[in-house]
């Protein structure tokens, strides 16, 4: 309750002096009309002239502010003690916007029936029904849910913030970062009604009030109409600038608190589930990360994950670009039954060729060795490899070879030096696909290198021989042994490197993949 | 018509040996080329084969690496049999006779030799009944008889006695295994089968009609192997451990085999003396009596349940065994494995049967002998015909196997390494199948090289007809390098496609058609099953709920695609433009910061989601801390035993969970799961999807909007008519890849659930209550090896979602331009 009524307090304050500055502008304004354009007013003559109103209005202001934050109080105070006024309440405010926002409708549809019909036909109420029943029944519907939902998310708001202390916090802080985010997004807006830029408007608009006074005292560049303000600091422009923030700002919190959660967790010093966003000072630590390395194999599940990456990196660009050049530049027999072949080949899931695989490899005795996992996504990516360098290839002009052709060179010479180079930028974007994707992969490793070899006498033979992805998962899948500070500490040495490559990259890779699908 | 001729003439000369139509059209470097490449073929396939070589199937039971058992060892044998049994002063007139025929053909060879010792081994070792006697001395040598196996006068024999057998009325004392009782009815536990067959139930100890599948409430015995014999009594009493719910713990407890209400316990201390009386039983065969109540000794060689019984041997046979002892001794090149085969031989002789068995099982001419790719052939179309099978010889350890003994002050020393069983790989059918598989492909190649021969040699003279040139070889190697040059290029991909890519794909094709499933599968036999696998599909009720199960996976997973996608489609475009309206200042920085998701890996945020969702996890304590827990608590969905007989529609149709909000684990509320899936799966995908449509829409031409502008249109109007069908038209291909993508999306399923409750259950087929289709062929493939079905199902999604991502790969203008 302090806490409330400290808000309640402040609030009524800020609307008070808002009123009443907006009082003193009025009387400012109907000033100026009654003297002469230019002799300037100063403050002690104005004060002077107008002390009777300005002291009216302070008064009448304050009045009225103590009125509503007074019922406001009292409802609180009431609805808190009995569940009956609770009740009433709620009901009360429900069905006032629910009818507030229905008239509203009406009103505008009325207006719409006049302005569509010759302005000498005098419009009555049957037509009016008659034409516009279903939308009638349409904004009763509408408004009934609309108004239940602002009434009910108020009243889970305000209940929740009676309850918890967590919540209110967050409550407090979201109010505070949407609010802080509208004045920006008003500031800017003026800066450029006035003819300034609107980047160095938002920019000051982050400096609290200040940036808001300046913004209003800021010497306009251009010719300003006088309701051009009208549309920025409008009621409903205002309500529409917080829910945009509000929506962005919880955005906001929903993509970075899994990630924050990561980030805390491998530093929480606890043996079981972390259960805080992030860990209290004495349960911050460094340990997990050393712990990751001592007590688990992870640097050789990284060394293993690095090694086929690798590996499937350099041999998969080597089997892909020739073909894909000769698909690209050469008409030969087969040509279209390949592509085709190519096509079918890749919607076909990987997973239909696991079964085999581990039957081959358990024929070659190859399970349980990391290493030739590479033969797997070597192959698997083939298809689609050629594909894209195809793709990609077809849109180099032909004529640089027919005038390669003419100087004399043959078609290895044209292959490596002047292809070649030119398809860097598709055969950097296979290597990296190639080089990603052991990392992430679980079902191959899972299955290939999971195996007890015959004759080991190390007992940590089966987890030597694990991928990162597997080992990760390790570590939080059995309830019994699992160690979540550790796989978190774990997650991030793997993640943050990607994360960063892909956000620098972020532009290329995804229109990159839209590219691939639409241009080929 | 002539001159068609010799065209024909030639192609058929390399039809019967390639090159040589090329020779006849003087090219001879594409002759020799041709003949090299069916000269390779046929070198494997004879460098595979074994056709010029014998191949004996004895050679896979043991490795032998000594001396072998020839005929000569025999043949010393008999001196040595002959200088002992004078030294003796015995005589074996049987063996005499039987030397006498044997050595007819001046020859006493091994086999004969080994014959005879079977048997010996086998008079010695007659099945039969014998009485527990009176004056029982516990020792090993039986009771009443003795272990050279002499048989007595009281002695029923198996098959010959057996009326009187009958008419005795014998009951089996089971020793080793667990009993269940109740009011004084015995139960034993019998499980068949294996994973889909399995049953398990009880049977009547007393009457093996009387089966029963409930022992809750039954008191159980875990019967040990000690029996102990009061001998003025004649009583035996098996020794047991028992736990019950009455009596908790578990004790000792001695009950008499023939009358179960005869016992006494340890823990009762008046029962000391009584006990310390007792004898050990030590015998030779299973406790057995008879409905008269005399105590039997079954003596069958072989039994093989508790491997007690085995042959006997006699003076004969202990002769035989001091040899091979001493020429061990003396002769180190002598080893474990020779000794081995010579047990499996005796073993043999003693079960015809089974030598018939294994000479035919074991030397298939296809498989042993012939060549990579005649093999291949056969692999594919029999899957192999050889079952694996354990040859247990334990039971000649008695009579035959070697032991230290002395004589004339010399000690021999005992052949070590013996074994009790030699098992034997048969065939394996996906070894086969895979080798199968590759070999008919590189023979599919062959073939099409041969093919090329033949048509190229008729070509070519037709072309000289015409052209009255023939083409150089010069010219033609020159030829084929500048024309030739794409094929090389593509030859590596081309090698690494078929081999890497195709192989495995037509290997998971061929499986759903044979009946790969099961633990022994792998090392084991399947065979073909035509379309069996796929009408299983359709049959309702049988055995391992397939069927229903996967109509229901089929339809969660569509419905997990479709709105997965849509949702990820819809709160992306929502996303793009909310930050794309006008009043979003630093649209990058939003661009940025809410693209995260997409750029921490997609594996590390699923795995973290689990974690995060779990029953006691981060999220669960920041509702309880934001108060929702007792609001729900007061809703009567949390907090509260799922009672689906008390508890409210309301109640049944949120229920969240117990102690926490069973996010992943509840069992009553699998809506509940799957949708906190659909919208967990929004956080992982909305923000590709969010930078895809801003991109598309900060490229969307301003002057577009400026004229609607003019003709004054609403916001929304603008929205409706250019931003949205142009952003469609832009994005739907990703929009299939999406939908394809999710069907098929693994690591959010797995990850995060591990595919719900009741995953690995047999009871809903292994499939968990979040499962989609690969995540439960996974399933099936890694733990429980149900091979054939992942495969069906798997062709199944290809058949789905592979003609919705072609169709959308054919729209595109690459494929089309070409």
């Amino acid at each position: 309750m302090a806490t409330f009524k400290i808000i309640l307090i402040v609030m009524s304050a800020i609307v008070w002096i808002s009123w009443f500055t907006v009082d003193l502008y009025k009387i400012k304004k109907q000033q100026s009309k009654n003297i002469l354009e230019d002799v300037k007013p100063d403050l002690k003559e104005f004060l002077r002239q107008n002390k009777w109103a300005i002291l009216l209005s302070l008064l009448k202001r304050a009045i009225f502010t103590a009125i509503i934050a007074g019922s406001i109080y009292a409802i609180v105070y009431f609805s808190i003690q009995s569940v009956l006024f609770r009740t009433i309440t709620l009901i009360v405010t429900f069905v006032a916007l629910w009818v507030f926002m229905f008239i509203i409708d009406l009103y505008k549809m009325n207006k719409e029936l006049h302005e569509n019909v010759f302005e000498n036909i005098q419009p009555d109420s049957k037509e009016f029904m008659h034409r516009y029943k279903w939308a009638v029944l349409l904004s009763l519907i509408k408004r009934a849910i609309l108004a239940a939902i602002i009434v009910g998310a108020s009243y889970a708001v305000i209940y929740f913030s009676i309850k918890s202390l967590l919540f209110r916090a967050i409550a407090i802080i979201f109010v505070i970062v949407v609010l802080w985010l509208t004045h920006s997004g008003i500031t800017g807006e003026i800066f450029e009604k006035k003819g300034y830029k609107k980047i160095t408007g938002n920019l000051m608009g982050f400096i609290p009030i200040y940036g808001l006074i300046y913004a209003i005292k800021l010497r306009p560049h251009k010719q300003i109409l006088p309701g051009a303000f009208k549309t920025i600091i409008g009621f409903k422009e205002i309500m529409m600038k917080m829910m945009t923030f509000g929506m962005l700002t919880a955005a906001l919190g929903i993509v970075a608190f899994p990630i924050v959660y990561l980030i805390g967790s491998s530093f929480t010093d606890t043996s079981d589930l972390p259960t805080l966003l992030w860990p209290t000072s004495d349960l911050f630590t460094w340990q997990n990360y050393v712990s990751l390395f001592e007590d688990t194999k992870f640097f050789v599940w990284y060394k293993n994950t690095f090694i086929i990456a690798l590996l499937s990196m350099l041999l998969g660009v080597i089997f892909v670009t020739g073909a894909g050049y000769v698909f690209a530049r050469f008409k030969f027999k087969g040509k279209k039954a390949g592509l085709m072949a190519i096509l079918v080949l890749q919607v076909f899931p990987s997973f239909m060729g696991l079964i085999a695989m581990f039957t081959l490899f358990q024929v070659f005795g190859l399970l349980g060795k990391p290493t030739w996992l590479t033969v797997l996504y070597v192959g698997g990516s083939v298809p689609g490899n050629i594909w894209l360098i195809k793709g990609y290839l077809s849109q180099i002009p032909k004529d640089l070879d027919e005038s390669a052709m003419l100087d004399g060179a043959n078609k290895f010479q044209i292959f490596f030096k002047i292809i070649m180079p030119l398809s860097v930028p598709i055969l950097s974007f296979v290597a990296v696909g190639l080089f990603m994707a052991p990392w992430m992969d679980y079902m191959l490793p899972k299955y290939l290198l999971d195996v007890q070899l015959a004759g080991s006498t190390d007992p940590d033979s089966v987890q030597k021989q694990w991928t990162i992805a597997v080992g990760l998962f390790s570590m939080i899948q059995n309830p019994q042994s699992s160690s979540y500070t550790m796989f978190a500490s774990g997650a991030l040495i793997v993640a943050v490197p990607i994360t960063i490559l892909y956000m620098i990259f972020q532009r290329y890779l995804i229109e990159g993949i839209a590219a691939g699908a639409t241009k080929g | 018509m002539k001159r068609n001729g010799k065209h024909i003439f030639k192609g058929i000369a390399s039809a019967i040996i390639p090159g040589l139509g090329q020779v006849f059209n003087k090219q001879f470097l594409k002759a020799a080329i041709f003949f090299v490449i069916f000269s390779i073929f046929l070198g494997v396939e004879l460098a595979t084969s074994h056709y010029f070589v014998t191949v004996d199937p004895y050679d896979k039971l043991t490795e032998e690496t000594g001396e072998l058992f020839t005929d000569v060892f025999s043949e010393n044998f008999y001196k040595y049999y002959a200088y002992q049994k004078a030294a003796d002063e015995v005589d074996f007139p049987d063996f005499e006779a039987y030397y006498a025929t044997a050595n007819a053909d001046d020859v006493f060879s091994m086999r004969e030799l080994l014959e005879y010792i079977g048997e010996e081994i086998v008079g010695a070792s007659t099945p039969r009944y014998f009485v527990l006697s009176t004056d029982l001395v516990a020792t090993d040598e039986g009771m009443g008889t003795s272990n050279t196996g002499e048989i007595l006068d009281t002695d029923l024999i198996i098959g010959t006695d057996d009326d009187a057998i009958g008419a005795m009325n014998f009951t089996h004392v089971k020793i080793g295994i667990t009993i269940y009782m109740s009011n004084d009815v015995e139960y034993y536990r019998v499980i068949t089968g294996s994973d889909e067959t399995r049953q398990v139930f009880y049977v009547n100890v007393n009457d093996s009609t009387d089966v029963i599948y409930d022992v809750t409430g039954f008191t159980e015995y875990k019967r040990t192997d000690s029996l102990y014999y009061d001998s003025s009594l004649h009583i035996v009493y098996i020794k047991s451990t028992i736990s019950d719910s009455v009596l908790g713990s578990s004790d000792y407890r001695y009950t008499n085999v023939q009358d179960s209400s005869d016992f006494y316990d340890a823990k009762d201390s008046a029962n000391f003396d009584y006990f310390n009386s007792l004898e050990k039983l030590e015998i030779k065969g299973d406790l057995v009596f008879s409905g008269s109540g005399d105590l039997y000794v079954r003596y069958i060689p072989e039994l093989s349940y508790d491997m007690v019984h085995g042959y006997n041997g006699t003076a004969f046979t202990d002769y035989f065994r001091n040899y091979v002892t001493m020429r061990y001794n003396a002769n180190t090149s002598f080893d474990s494995g020779n000794y081995n085969r010579m047990l499996i031989e005796v073993y043999f002789s003693i079960h015809p049967e089974l030598r018939t068995a294994f000479e035919t099982q074991y030397y298939n001419f296809f498989y042993d002998k012939a060549g990579a790719f005649t093999k291949g052939i056969w692999s594919l179309i029999t899957l192999g015909t050889t079952e694996k099978v354990v040859y247990n010889y334990k039971s000649l350890h008695d009579p035959l196997k070697s032991v230290a003994f002395t004589e004339s002050g010399i000690t021999y020393a005992a052949v070590s390494g013996i074994l009790d069983e030699t098992p034997l790989i048969g065939h394996v059918s996906s070894y086969l199948l895979i080798q199968g598989l590759i070999y008919t492909l590189l023979l599919a190649y062959f073939i099409l090289i041969y093919i090329w021969g033949i048509i190229d040699a008729y070509k070519t003279s037709k072309r000289y007809d015409e052209t009255k040139k023939f083409v150089k070889d010069v010219e033609w190697l020159r030829n084929i390098f500048t024309h030739g040059f794409e094929y090389f290029m593509m030859l590596p991909a081309l090698f690494v496609i078929t081999f890497i890519t195709v192989m495995p794909i037509l290997f998971g094709f061929l499986i759903a058609f044979t009946s790969y499933s099961g633990f022994d599968s792998d090392s084991g036999l399947f065979t073909w099953v035509g379309f069996s696998n796929f009408t299983r599909i359709f049959s309702f009720g049988e055995g391992i709920p397939f069927a229903e199960t996967f109509w229901s996976v089929l339809s969660w997973t569509v419905i997990w695609a479709i709105c997965s996608t849509a949702t990820v489609f819809f709160g992306g475009m929502f996303l793009a433009v909310v930050i794309n309206s006008e009043r979003v200042p630093f649209k990058k920085f939003w661009r940025t910061f809410l693209i995260l998701p997409w750029a921490v890996p997609a594996l590390i945020s699923q795995m973290a989601f689990s974690v995060i969702f779990s029953d006691r996890g981060v999220i669960n304590a920041i509702l309880d801390k934001l108060g929702f827990y007792d609001v729900f608590q007061n809703w009567g969905i949390l907090g509260v035993a799922y009672n689906a007989d008390t508890m409210t529609a309301f109640q049944k149709l949120f229920y969240l969970g117990y102690n926490n909000i069973q996010w992943f684990s509840n069992a009553n509320n699998i809506w509940f799961v799957r949708i906190a899936l659909i919208v967990i799966n929004i956080w992982l995908g909305a923000p590709y999807f969010m930078a895809l449509m801003t991109s598309i829409m900060t490229s969307i031409d301003r002057t577009l909007y400026e004229a609607a502008d003019i003709d004054g249109a609403t916001k929304n109007q603008k929205f409706k008519f250019i931003t949205f069908p142009l952003v469609m038209y832009s994005t739907a291909p990703i929009l299939v890849m999406t939908f394809s993508g999710n069907f098929n999306n693994f690591g959010v399923i797995y990850f995060i659930t591990q595919g719900g409750t009741g995953a690995g259950d047999i009871d809903t087929a292994f499939a968990g209550s979040t499962d989609i289709l690969i995540s439960w062929m996974y399933t099936l493939t890694v733990s429980k090896k149900v091979y054939n079905m992942a495969s069906v199902f798997s062709i199944l999604i290809f058949l789905l979602v592979g003609s919705i991502a072609a169709w959308n790969f054919s729209q595109t203008r690459a494929f089309k331009e070409d």
